[in-house]
């Protein structure tokens, strides 16, 4: 009968296949958001399932954190500085990358399945579908150069790692979890910053300069 | 009686499958804030084609003017077999299943495409080389597709699959068949030429099949438009009464559940020459190498709908 | 057992002291520190290990903490002289400082605690602390290096948490002292330790994700690349060995073994056709850090040489990036081709510089000789000559890629005015290589202190 761990997990697999999918990063980054606010959703019904405070903080969080405000940051930051709005130059083909998305995610689960001889959690067989989306949020990494696109990558990831933390084993310790968000703002602090002065010093620097450097960097 | 039913239906839809292409071109023109042609409009082009001289190429072999002869019957033949207005099979019915539908479209599909090539016609050469290149991706999906519904009823005869979803309410709610049911609609979108995939014009960017049947004029013309007529109106009654909605076909020989489902049949398919119509007037056309990605991306739901199955080790 | 956390007390102060904003009193307070924590760590060798549900200190941390220590404190002493070179920092040096001393306080940490999240939690931080130090030259390419870091290494480590969930799922524990004796076996946990494999492996330079690495090594201030490739990649190291420490899977091992071959061989490819001082020396270090995790996945006597290779690359390694310093403040540039007759001009710096390349390749008198004989002796033990001829083949391609480069650059005729750096500049480096020779004596004490560590 249909779940609605099954839902919603094959609905970021598909979401994360969609932002394979497209171009333009403004698109991306909406896509993500959706998907963020259905792992949002997810963790809420768990939560009030089991009646476990846990899963509904988390949704709250990623609702709030990942839903919202990233997203909003980034679109805000896409209108100031329009040349980023587009990605010029994706690593591999769109399709080629769907499709390796697809393999990727047939791997995650036939890992997972292979580990798991039992059932687990509160989700079952589904865990393994938040194992699959990690490694779609790793290839969105690998296989995009956008710096915007990149963060999206990341984001996903962490959205995985609640996601299989929370449905495939409810009840790990706090530390965990607390290290998931003390890494997630870190790493938002720092990506801020640093997103931050690679705009002022693309804006700054004359433009051949910038790609000059880019050239080097290439080796 | 069944022959009887069997003619009605050849009927209702060789007769019915025009206006539908009339309705989507009117509603379109509507929603631009045009006055728009009739609805009966396409009735009209058929009947002033069908009394034009035709115009041959000289280079043409005598094959050209056969191939229209060819493929329209093969379409009305499909129309004997696919469950359109009744859910158990009629006298043609237990001729083909699924797959043996599908290798008939593609076999008037490729006997098009050769008269294109036959044609010497630059244009036809184009449509037909990059409706090849296409189908040559869509079709393996449409056939993955099958077999998957193959997965829910146990055969690939449309009629038991109908009956399936028609009374098990957890298959019909399953992922798998949901995800089919978007894979199937995407397929639709490529194979009825709608609009994130093909453009209504003869502009070359987006020719496609429309680029296939340019030399053909008269009779021969008329025959190819309406075949495709049919042919879209099939492909959409069996994404209707298959995959999507298979509801209130009637499971047993009653003349009035016939007639009722008649008008029922009718609603739902002006509903998604609606759709059609908003999705013709929303979005734009992919470049062409952008279709392949739309067709990846319909490889994946369905392969999605598999791993659905596959996940829940068999069950539902 | 706190007696161990005086290195943490002492970074830690330090980084709080080094804001003072009056003059000199950052380099000053994390000198003092950096030579607090090496005191301390070289007291430790004589101590017993401990054994505490917070802290857990055995053989392979003391090590640790040792190295960690020397190369914080030439890092520290190096930036003294270095920091006058950078012409449009990022922050203050204030700043650079205290970033410096938190970065120095996360490895400490990290090596340290006994439970397996707190390792992962200290090796994250690693990251965000170091971040900023990459981008100090305030370049472009800096900048873009710094962000290639952050979000590779992240991602990384995101794996590598997901390695501790699903350890946790398989034990109900993650602490390394009390889950060390068990030994957690199964398929679950060979998939944690393989995650772990990869997670850490990013940090640590291994195959696949070992793309950042190169970028900030060569666009990160010297004491930065210098501390990075001599201690934060062994910590990362040191993660994988605790790791493999608790759960016992010879699949994982296995794994480890293939991404080491693959790392080797990838390195040693590239290192053939580089142009650039610092991205060589980068892949020579991706290309040690691949034997030493060949020398980790076999354990017994190759774990023993990895560590040693570990602790004398890292000081041969750290010296020939301040050498890459000095010669980058001198020439301007970093570029092979356009480096001549270092031995003429800098006659300290290019003697030095020949010889710390010796040493991070391997060269007989160096401890990094012993270590790779005793991981080579390990690979063919395991798995025959064809194996072992194979990564010892990969290591002397290394060898000779990177030597012929460094000689000549620095043997190469040239008429030019001698212009030596400082005492400082000179003398962190010479004493780094010194102890990367002296590492050679110690093997003995170095087998005898690893002796009952987990996972070697």
């Amino acid at each position: 009968m249909l779940s609605v761990y099954g839902i919603t997990g094959f609905g970021i697999i598909l979401l994360g296949l969609f932002i394979q999918w497209q171009v333009y990063v403004s698109r991306i980054v909406f896509t993500f958001a959706v998907s963020s606010v259905v792992v949002a959703l997810s963790l809420f019904y768990q939560g009030v399932v089991s009646g476990s405070a846990v899963p509904v903080a988390l949704a709250a969080l990623t609702a709030a954190v990942r839903g919202v405000l990233i997203p909003v940051l980034i679109v805000r930051n896409l209108h100031e500085t329009p040349w980023r709005a587009r990605e010029d130059r994706p690593v591999i083909g769109t399709a080629s990358s769907i499709l390796i998305a697809l393999a990727l995610v047939i791997f995650g689960l036939w890992l997972f399945q292979w580990a798991i001889d039992r059932t687990i959690g509160a989700a079952g067989a589904y865990s393994a579908l938040p194992f699959a989306m990690l490694f779609e949020g790793v290839f969105l990494i690998i296989s995009r150069r956008n710096a915007f696109i990149q963060m999206v990558g990341y984001l996903e990831v962490e959205n995985a790692v609640l996601l299989l933390a929370s449905w495939g084993f409810p009840g790990l310790p706090l530390v965990i979890e607390g290290a998931v968000v003390l890494d997630l703002l870190g790493i938002v602090v720092v990506a801020g910053i640093i997103m931050r002065m690679r705009e002022e010093s693309i804006s700054s620097d004359d433009r051949a300069a910038a790609a000059a450097a880019a050239e080097d960097l290439k080796g | 009686m069944l022959l009887l039913l069997s003619l009605m239906q050849l009927a209702y839809v060789a007769l019915l499958a025009p206006l539908f292409a009339g309705i989507l071109s009117t509603v379109e023109e509507k929603l631009e804030s045009k006055a728009g042609p009739s609805i009966f409009q396409r009735y009209f082009d058929l009947l002033k084609l069908f009394r034009k001289e035709s115009v041959v190429p000289t280079v043409a072999s005598p094959f050209f003017r056969i191939a229209p002869y060819v493929t329209f019957p093969m379409y009305l033949f499909l129309t004997l077999v696919l469950p359109i207005i009744t859910a158990f099979p009629l006298t043609f019915g237990p001729v083909v299943d699924f797959i043996g539908g599908g290798l008939i479209f593609g076999a008037a599909a490729t006997v098009k495409k050769i008269a294109a090539i036959d044609s010497r016609s630059n244009y036809a050469h184009l449509g037909a080389s990059r409706a090849s290149s296409i189908s040559a991706l869509s079709e393996p999906i449409m056939v993955l597709i099958f077999i998957l519904l193959g997965v829910l009823s146990g055969t690939n005869n449309p009629y038991v699959i109908n009956n399936t979803l028609q009374t098990s309410s957890a298959w019909y709610g399953s992922l798998l068949h949901w995800f089919v049911v978007g894979a199937f609609f995407m397929v639709l979108l490529v194979e009825t030429g709608q609009l994130p995939i093909e453009s209504h014009t003869s502009a070359e960017f987006g020719l496609i099949d429309q680029g296939i049947p340019i030399e053909y004029s008269g009779t021969e013309l008329a025959l190819f438009q309406w075949g495709g007529y049919v042919k879209q109106f099939l492909l959409m009654s069996v994404f209707l009464n298959v995959f999507s909605v298979p509801f209130w076909v009637p499971m047993k020989l009653s003349f009035p559940m016939i007639g009722l489902y008649l008008s029922i049949h009718f609603v739902k398919m002006l509903l998604l020459t609606l759709i059609f119509a908003l999705l013709n007037e929303t979005v734009s056309k992919y470049r062409l190498y952008k279709n392949f990605d739309f067709i990846t991306m319909t490889f994946a739901f369905a392969l999605l709908a598999g791993l659905a199955f596959y996940l829940t080790g068999g069950g539902i | 057992m706190w007696i161990y956390a005086i290195p943490i007390c002492c970074a830690g102060a330090a980084s709080l002291l080094s804001l003072i904003p009056v003059v000199a009193v950052d380099e000053v307070v994390s000198v003092v520190a950096a030579t607090a924590a090496t005191v301390a760590s070289i007291v430790f060798l004589f101590l017993p290990g401990t054994v505490g549900p917070i802290l857990f200190v055995d053989g392979i941390s003391k090590l640790m903490l040792l190295t960690i220590s020397l190369v914080y404190l030439s890092a520290t002493v190096f930036s003294v002289t270095y920091l006058k070179y950078v012409g449009n920092p990022l922050f203050r040096k204030r700043i650079y400082y205290f970033l410096l001393n938190v970065f120095a306080l996360t490895m400490v940490f990290s090596v340290s605690v006994s439970n397996l999240g707190l390792v992962w939690f200290g090796v994250e931080a690693t990251t965000v602390t170091s971040a900023l130090l990459v981008a100090l030259d305030n370049n472009e390419a800096a900048i873009e290096a710094s962000w290639r870091y952050v979000i590779i290494v992240s991602t990384g480590l995101v794996i590598s948490l997901v390695a501790n969930i699903l350890l946790y799922a398989t034990s109900g524990s993650l602490d390394a002292a009390s889950l060390g004796g068990s030994s957690v076996s199964g398929h679950l946990a060979s998939l944690a330790a393989a995650l772990a494999v990869i997670g850490y492996g990013t940090k640590a330079g291994l195959f696949p994700l070992y793309t950042w690495l190169p970028d900030v090594h060569g666009k990160a201030p010297s004491p930065v690349s210098g501390l990075f490739s001599a201690v934060l990649l062994p910590v990362a190291v040191f993660a994988i060995i605790r790791f493999l420490g608790v759960v016992a899977s010879p699949g994982a091992r296995l794994f480890l073994f293939i991404l080491g071959v693959l790392t080797l061989a990838t390195a040693a490819l590239i290192l053939t056709v580089q142009r650039d001082l610092k991205r060589m020396f980068a892949y020579s270090t991706i290309e040690n850090m691949g034997t030493v995790l060949l020398g980790v996945s076999l354990g017994g006597a190759a774990a023993v040489g990895a560590v040693v290779l570990l602790i004398a690359h890292a000081f041969a390694k750290s010296a020939a990036f301040y050498l890459s310093g000095n010669i980058l403040a001198r020439y301007g540039t970093v570029r092979i081709a356009e480096i001549r007759g270092v031995g003429r001009t800098m006659p300290m710096t290019g003697i030095t510089l020949f010889f710390a390349s010796l040493a991070v390749t391997g060269a007989p008198p160096f401890g990094a000789f012993v270590g790779e004989l005793l991981i080579l002796s390990g690979v063919y033990a395991r798995y025959g000559l064809a194996v072992a001829g194979l990564v010892g083949l990969l290591i002397a391609i290394s060898f000779m890629a990177v030597n012929a480069r460094v000689v000549s650059a620095v043997f190469s005729p040239v008429r030019g005015e001698r212009r030596e750096r400082g005492i400082v500049g000179v003398a962190v480096p010479l004493a780094s290589t010194a102890l990367s020779l002296a590492v050679v004596v110690f093997v003995p004490a170095i087998g005898r202190i690893l002796s009952g560590v987990i996972g070697l």
